[in-house]
């Protein structure tokens, strides 16, 4: 069951420039879709058209699923400073009308799971960039969409971290929620991320399995690094 | 080749260029040509005579309230150190460029406070000599007292902040300014009656002066600081016009671990829904700045001297127009709150904002409103009305906080 459906036919931060074009994809429920691609290929703008934050947009963005719900997970930590991380969770919970008595426990779980617990009445003007990028995290998986839009989740997360992100992210595909991440880090993404989305110069130049890449790239035993490496530096 | 001293020069003429580029998205040459050069204009023919005649308005202005001019312009401002982020990188290794960077802020911000200071008491000068008794001699002793106070506080102010934190560092501050106030009041007092001893007090200050520009250049490990404190005071005039068009300027991150106020997050409203939650986080986000919470008492406090200084009948006036005029002003913080990167993170209907901006600024203003109330009461000792200004004053303060979260 498609959970995303993205048909892009331009879109940009003003109308005299597109950033993007021609970018259609789709995320199936259960599915880890890897958007990849060098600095400045557009994958931050294609998930910032996908959310709907850019002012020129000529396309079409359906969510799907039973909640029809997202939870997108941005690159830098947006934060406010004057609340505690508790207080942070709290008003996501307010936003989305979760009941108290399902809040607090997944709340309190999620706090675990991430090692926050005991800072959870700190404020996060305090943390490190990777406990600031955890408090994101949590405040997406609080919601349980059936989609998730996560922007570069590995930047600052310890190697614990991510492994966390990782387990918990599983668990959701297993229940059946879609996740499209855009990342830089490929060996990772080669691991886990059940297809790709290749971009380049604002445009899609391939996509598919990591199987099906290789086929593209007629490297059938190479990483996803040097598929990425034919791929880009041919176009 | 690039020399410490062309560096230098590069970030001043950097700093000016800002600042006028800053100053003309502001005053473009319609505001130019019909607000301030007509406004300078009238000022140049009134102050040119005040040089004739002192103004009749100057009866009204004791001779303290031209003290808190002084004290309050030589507390003003800072010491600017001309240091960047990106020097960690190559110059904070040259001990011999940041050093040089050093000496040549504080000359620059010794001469910019120079200049600033004979402004000042070059509007002053007609006051001073033709109301105040001052000499022609005198006002030009006053001058050079006035600046060297300004770079002694501006110093002082910088070392207190380095060496303290927190509440020991406001206790430090506010210290050191009564201190401050009392000297002034003494030493101008001196320079009318006995300039021997104000001489005496001006020596103080200038060694004071030498002894605090000795600390500050010798003084290590306070880069990051100088650097934070340098960027505020060049976005100072950015800032103050971004927020003057509502737009939401990012507060300084908190030092502090856990807040003072709610330290186990505890919840204002038991009914969770999306408006309560705004609210609270507002509430909470508000209460919890100093600055915020600072300004709101500074204001109710101007407003309580306005209703005592007026006379019976008016003070009823000045309640309602305050209590007004109070929600305008707390709707500026819900406005900061709901433009939060972080809570547009959420998806919002508009009919939760509005209720939510209502409730928050009647919350807010609320407090402030009743004080202003109970000072009329118990001025006007008109303890029938005592009945009535509660539900007045609560009324007042719905519909004005439902006409003002209406505009948003």
């Amino acid at each position: 069951m498609e959970l995303l459906k993205v048909n892009i036919n331009h879109a940009g931060y003003s109308s005299n420039t597109d950033v993007i074009k021609n970018v259609a994809l789709s995320v199936k429920s259960g599915e880890l879709v890897g958007l990849i691609g060098p600095n400045g290929a557009g994958k931050s703008t294609t998930i910032k058209a996908i959310m709907g934050l850019l002012p020129v947009m000529d396309g079409k963005v359906e969510f799907a699923g039973e909640s029809k719900n997202y939870a997108y997970i941005p690159e830098q930590p947006v934060l406010y400073e004057g609340l505690t991380l508790w207080e942070h969770l709290e008003l996501a919970a307010a936003a989305y009308e979760i009941k108290r008595k399902v809040f607090v426990p997944r709340a309190d779980d999620l706090l675990k799971l991430f090692h926050l617990t005991e800072v959870k009445h700190h404020l996060p003007g305090t943390f490190s960039k990777g406990m600031q990028q955890k408090v994101m995290l949590i405040l997406g998986f609080l919601l349980e969409p059936s989609v998730y839009v996560v922007d570069e989740p590995f930047i600052g997360l310890d190697p614990r971290g991510t492994k966390d992100f990782l387990a918990h992210i599983n668990q959701a595909r297993a229940k059946g929620a879609g996740v499209l991440m855009s990342t830089h880090v490929l060996d990772t993404a080669e691991k886990i991320c059940s297809s790709f989305v290749l971009m380049n110069a604002g445009t899609i130049v391939s996509r598919g399995t990591l199987m099906e890449i290789r086929e593209q790239c007629q490297l059938p035993k190479d990483s996803l690094l040097d598929c990425f490496d034919k791929l880009v530096g041919n176009s | 080749m690039i020399t410490v001293t062309r560096l230098f020069v590069r970030r001043i003429i950097s700093d000016w260029k800002y600042q006028y580029q800053v100053w003309k998205t502001a005053v473009d040459w319609i505001v130019a040509l019909y607000i301030v050069i007509p406004f300078f204009a009238i000022f140049m023919n009134y102050y040119l005579s005040w040089w004739r005649r002192a103004p009749e308005w100057l009866a009204y202005i004791p001779f303290n309230a031209l003290l808190a001019i002084i004290l309050l312009f030589a507390w003003s401002g800072t010491i600017r150190i001309f240091v960047e982020d990106a020097d960690q990188l190559f110059l904070l290794q040259c001990n011999a460029w940041i050093s040089r960077i050093m000496t040549y802020s504080l000359g620059y911000s010794i001469i910019y406070n120079f200049v600033m200071t004979s402004i000042l008491l070059i509007i002053l000068a007609p006051f001073l000599l033709l109301y105040y008794g001052f000499s022609s001699i005198g006002v030009v002793w006053l001058t050079v007292f006035v600046f060297v106070l300004k770079n002694c506080m501006g110093l002082a102010k910088q070392l207190v902040e380095l060496r303290f934190k927190g509440w020991t560092q406001r206790i430090v501050r506010t210290v050191i300014f009564i201190i401050t106030g009392v000297f002034v009041r003494e030493s101008v007092v001196l320079l009318l009656s006995r300039p021997g001893l104000f001489y005496l007090s001006l020596f103080v200050l200038i060694s004071t002066l030498g002894i605090f520009l000795d600390k500050r250049m010798k003084l290590r490990g306070t880069f990051f600081e100088d650097v934070a404190r340098e960027q505020t005071e060049k976005l100072r005039l950015a800032k103050f016009m971004l927020q003057a068009a509502g737009v939401y300027v990012k507060k300084p991150r908190f030092t502090r671990k856990r807040p003072l106020l709610f330290r186990n997050s505890n919840l204002i409203f038991k009914r969770r829904n999306p408006v309560n939650g705004l609210v609270e986080m507002c509430l909470k986000a508000v209460l919890r700045n100093e600055g915020d919470v600072g300004f709101y008492l500074e204001l109710v406090g101007v407003y309580l001297v306005m209703i005592v200084a007026f006379p019976g009948d008016y003070k009823w006036l000045l309640w309602v127009v305050f209590s007004i005029m109070l929600t305008n002003v707390v709707r500026i913080s819900w406005l900061e709150v709901i433009k939060l990167p972080f809570v547009c993170l959420f998806p919002w209907l508009p009919e939760t904002k509005m209720v939510a901006a209502r409730k928050t600024i009647f919350l807010m203003a609320l407090p402030g409103q009743l004080l202003l109330g109970l000072v009329v009461v118990l001025q006007t000792r008109s303890w029938l009305e005592t009945l009535g200004m509660v539900p007045i004053g609560i009324m007042i303060g719905y519909f004005s906080a439902k006409k003002v979260s209406l505009k948003l």
